[in-house]
């Protein structure tokens, strides 16, 4: 106990890392994420194969290969980012991938006569996409973009790997100098454990509000 | 820096090392958590509130917490506590309590999406409820989430990758070790990504024609 | 896109192999020899940017405050006061063992000052000056463990903690191949896994596992080390002769010229005794 009121400093600026990388990573897939899933929907042959890929290699590789990437091979290539700016591209361009195919399956849910419906009145497709479908694919998304938000969350404590000195990162050099791997990754798992919970939450009340039109 | 792709093929052997690695890795831990998710859903769904709750607890603690924090757990606590076990053993067990309450949902969902008539079905020819679940439901509610399954598989092949911060010596590592020892980084990590794609593209497929022969028609 | 999965191997390894192609490209182009120094940008900028680990006491590792101190650190700082007039104009970047290469390599950092022993084989990545400290690479045991020479740790029932690195995997191989091997990626942790039972054995500096033997009563260093005299040097981006130059000048003033005295007071401070001609790390044969 006396130990992890000693390291609570410490690991309130990992901790303080973390909120920081899982924000902006949010922030940045889900932008990424609709622009790639409008792409996907309703863009041309040749983007549409892009993302595709783009998505099957997302799909494939696991995010620590592509952190190392940038964080190794990069900088032989002339572009040099520090741990903090690409963990934060990487971890993003990542998770976008699952966004795209958040945002898509929403929009594809919406059924098809509300489509047929908007037409009869007379809207052209991108009105109909932003009166009519949007707010109603915005409720099925809600869910597993919380999900999906809890998975970037996580994913963040791989830029411990790289030398950042995040929530786990900073764990783990406490419990490699004091042996005490209970009572600090208890800690730890603790403090995430918090962060995705009231994620959820927040998520759980936008849910509520989107329900609220009916 | 040359782009030298006759050296993709000199480092592969050293990198085909790691991948052994990793199969042996992915392999028990797919299987392991496809068996430990069975005690772990009917825990789930039991009647006790209690043991309802706990199992949910336990669902919510491993779902918020990133894997490499409990790799680490285990790792170190083991050695602290005396019964230190192997990176492997570690990895492998993280692995399988994560990826294990995942699956558990996953089954969940296909046992409550099992059509009621057909648990009534087995009543009514004088089945046990237990007899029921075990003969009539799961089976079914199995084969129905096969794609979900073969999803977690491929997230627990690419978790596998995490094993290399617990001394593992899989495609990861090797990659890594390989890397400080020559300038071609390029050509290592692409050599990488191939195998991992390659890896999740096999495990899909074959997942793809377990589902065909099991589909409920 | 509902393809066979072999046809979508086949499309990845395509996409792949174009990326590949064209960063390619871009990284032969990327390498033009600019025709200032580094040594320029740094008096410029007025700071100097180490690199360096956090977890390798006595060189360069955090304290309890999650401050960076060490032998190395105090090295960094009088280097700084040499060329900058003041000890506080350094920037460290904290690395990992295989992430120095790169951050000297990228720009990142200007110079590397890492416990980084100098051998041939990254000497093709990186330029060396000469060594600012001897060193050599030990064996550091339990006490319990009743460990007493090399020969008696090359045993399946012995576990070695080592660092990620291709140098410490090839002695391994070497010197004790048959016992088990957890590999780390910094000293910290192999520590750690010493000093809770999981290895019974690390490998490291030796000076580092002195450090660790005079905290830690029931560890102790085989008399044995594994090669001979080695040094620690600073590293940067080769190509770079105008750094380069002053910085082995700076290293030779300090090591055996006119910044001795403050070279002596850090190396007193960290090692407890004054620093060398006299060579103090035993000569071991093979």
């Amino acid at each position: 106990m006396h130990l992890l009121l000693a390291s609570a400093p410490l690991l309130a600026r990992g901790a303080a890392i973390t909120v920081y990388l899982s924000v902006l990573a949010i922030v940045l897939a889900t932008t990424l994420g609709l622009i790639l899933a409008l792409a996907q929907l309703y863009g041309g042959i040749v983007l549409r194969i892009l993302v595709e890929v783009y998505l099957y290699v997302v799909r494939g590789v696991p995010l620590l290969v592509l952190l190392f990437a940038m964080y190794y091979a990069l900088p032989y290539a002339g572009i040099a980012l520090d741990p903090l700016a690409g963990g934060i591209a990487v971890i993003s361009l990542y998770f976008a991938a699952f966004m795209t195919e958040v945002f898509r399956g929403a929009v594809l849910s919406v059924p098809a006569g509300q489509w047929d419906a908007g037409r009869a009145i007379g809207l052209t497709t991108p009105r109909i996409l932003t009166d009519i479908v949007f707010r109603q694919a915005l409720r099925v998304a809600a869910p597993p973009f919380v999900n999906t938000c809890v998975m970037v969350v996580k994913g963040t404590s791989l830029v411990s790997i790289i030398g950042l000195a995040d929530l786990t990162y900073v764990g783990k050099a406490i419990v490699e100098r004091t042996l005490a791997p209970f009572e600090i990754f208890g800690a730890v798992a603790l403090a995430y454990l918090a962060l995705c919970l009231v994620l959820s939450r927040l998520g759980r009340q936008l849910e509520t509000r989107l329900n609220y039109v009916h | 820096m040359s782009v030298d792709l006759g050296f993709v093929t000199r480092i592969a052997p050293t990198l085909a090392q790691g991948l052994g690695t990793t199969v042996a890795l992915a392999i028990p831990a797919i299987l392991l958590s496809a068996l430990w998710a069975i005690p772990v859903v009917v825990g789930l769904m039991a009647r006790s509130r209690l043991v309802a709750r706990i199992t949910a607890d336990y669902v919510e603690l491993v779902r918020n917490t990133p894997m490499l924090v409990q790799m680490f757990f285990i790792f170190f606590g083991s050695g602290v506590i005396g019964f230190p076990l192997s990176g492997f053993v570690a990895a492998l067990l993280a692995l399988v309590l994560q990826n294990g309450a995942y699956v558990a949902e996953i089954y969940r969902g296909g046992i409550q999406s099992v059509a009621q008539r057909q648990a009534e079905a087995g009543l009514a020819l004088g089945l046990t409820k237990r007899k029921t679940f075990a003969i009539v439901v799961l089976p079914q509610a199995i084969r129905k989430v096969v794609p979900s399954l073969s999803n977690q598989g491929i997230l627990i092949i690419k978790d596998t990758s995490l094993a290399a911060t617990v001394s593992v010596a899989e495609l990861t590592f090797q990659a890594r070790l390989l890397a400080d020892r020559t300038a071609a980084v390029f050509e290592i990590f692409f050599t990488l990504a191939l195998f991992y794609l390659a890896l999740t593209a096999i495990f899909a497929g074959t997942m793809r024609v377990i589902e065909r022969r099991v589909r409920i028609a | 896109m509902n393809a066979s999965w072999l046809g979508q191997v086949r499309t990845a390894a395509v996409v792949l192999l174009a990326a590949f192609g064209v960063s390619a490209l871009i990284a032969g182009t990327a390498n033009a020899q600019s025709a200032t120094s580094r040594l320029d940008e740094i008096i410029k900028r007025d700071k100097l940017i180490v690199a360096t680990f956090s977890t390798a006491p006595p060189f360069c590792y955090t304290d309890e405050g999650g401050k960076l101190v060490g032998f190395d650190i105090d090295i960094a700082h009088l280097i700084a006061k040499s060329l900058l007039g003041d000890a506080n104009k350094v920037e460290f970047v904290a690395v990992t063992s295989e992430g120095r290469w790169p951050a000297v390599n990228s720009g990142r950092a200007d110079i590397g000052i890492a416990t980084t022993t100098v051998y041939p084989d990254r000497a093709l990545h990186v330029a060396f000056t000469h060594p600012y400290i001897d060193s050599g690479i030990s064996i550091l045991v339990r006490q319990d463990a009743k460990i007493d020479s090399l020969a008696a740790l090359n045993d399946a029932k012995f576990t070695l903690a080592n660092l990620s690195n291709p140098q410490m995997a090839d002695r391994a191989k070497r010197y004790v191949p048959k016992a088990k091997l957890l590999t780390f990626d910094t000293p910290s942790a192999e520590f750690a896994a010493v000093k809770s039972g999981q290895a019974q054995a690390m490998q490291m500096d030796t000076p580092v596992l002195n450090w660790y033997a005079a905290n830690n009563k029931e560890l102790k260093v085989l008399p044995e080390s594994l090669g001979v005299i080695q040094g620690n040097a600073i590293f940067m981006k080769p190509g770079d002769f105008t750094l380069w130059l002053w910085m082995d000048t700076m290293v030779r003033e300090m090591t055996q010229g006119s910044r001795y005295n403050e070279y002596s007071d850090i190396y007193q401070k960290w090692f407890g005794r004054n620093p060398p001609p006299e060579r103090f790390y035993g000569q071991s044969g093979k």
